[in-house]
């Protein structure tokens, strides 16, 4: 039965050890989105045309 | 039918877009199916399937180790089959689904590996023996881990993506190797027991063949979901490179 248990509870680490890497990436992301926006806000639409 | 693509070119962009977006709209289904299926397949596995007679408990991981493997072949087959249209096409969206494919198989070979070891010490009584079936999987996950590292260190360009999907073409000549070795070379690894062409069920009980193809399913569902998924980030990856690179353009005119 050991085996057994210890076989599942390696499969679901391994796979939740991924699913958390993915999430990770996609934080990640999310943060690297939010940066490029307050960027593209400092500049405003059409700043270089503004005096 | 103003819908339907003039030109193999024509035909070939709106495959790719469609496909996308028809992966994108799909992607919550496939992750809460997913789950459920899952649930499914705990249930079953730890309240509804028999004992096997003679093996006992540790048979169980029949139920995550059959499953791994199937999908580690099918990962490839993207990869192969991704590969294959990323030299044909030059899009650069088939190298995202061989990329993703070969990280998401990658995992499904290790659990494949780990559950088969973990399996093997109560049964054989050793983690590990170098027959045929164990060591061209290993040489499968060498050649994947390979590609793998090698598309995380490279720079990303042209040459690397195409360089990367001869590799994932001709990395997929190992998967009939696997699954013929058994029936090729003596091996300690027992032949396949199911989806035989002359005996599908291959003589299993119908509760382990229901337990075994529900945890197919679940299995199938958490590999889609996951490859979309991270096609989906390296796709949204690229597309913020570029923005950034244009804004960067943008304020270096500005200054």
């Amino acid at each position: 039965m050991t085996w057994y248990l210890a076989a599942y509870a390696v499969f679901w680490a391994v796979l939740f050890g991924y699913l958390l890497g993915v999430a990770s990436r996609q934080q990640r992301l999310v943060e690297r989105a939010e940066a490029l926006t307050r960027r593209l806000a400092e500049g405003g639409p059409g700043s270089e045309s503004r005096p | 039918m103003s819908w339907w693509p003039r030109s193999w070119r024509q035909f070939w962009s709106t495959l790719d877009g469609r496909t996308y977006h028809m992966m994108l709209a799909a992607r919550p289904w496939i992750g809460w199916l997913a789950v459920g299926t899952m649930a499914v397949v705990f249930a079953l596995v730890f309240w509804w399937v028999p004992l096997e007679a003679i093996q006992g408990y540790p048979q169980k991981i029949f139920y995550i180790h059959v499953p791994s493997a199937w999908i580690m072949y099918a990962a490839f087959g993207v990869v192969f089959a991704s590969s294959i249209l990323y030299l044909w096409k030059r899009t650069p969206l088939w190298d995202i689904f061989a990329r993703c494919a070969a990280e998401v198989g990658f995992l499904f070979v290790t659990l494949a590996l780990v559950t088969g070891m973990l399996w093997g010490k109560p049964i054989w009584g050793t983690y590990w023996t170098w027959d045929a079936r164990l060591t061209s999987t290993l040489i499968l996950w060498f050649i994947y881990g390979g590609y793998l590292l090698v598309r995380a260190l490279a720079r990303p360009d042209a040459d690397v993506a195409r360089l990367a999907a001869v590799v994932g073409i001709v990395g997929f000549l190992d998967v009939p190797i696997i699954h013929l070795s058994v029936l090729w070379w003596r091996t300690l690894h027992p032949e396949p027991v199911v989806m035989i062409i002359d005996d599908p069920g291959g003589g299993l009980p119908a509760s382990m063949l229901i337990t075994l193809l529900t945890s197919l399913v679940a299995v199938s569902l958490i590999f889609t979901w996951l490859w979309i998924q991270r096609v989906w980030q390296e796709r949204t990856a690229e597309n913020l490179a570029l923005l950034e690179a244009l804004l960067d353009r943008r304020e270096r005119s500005a200054r």
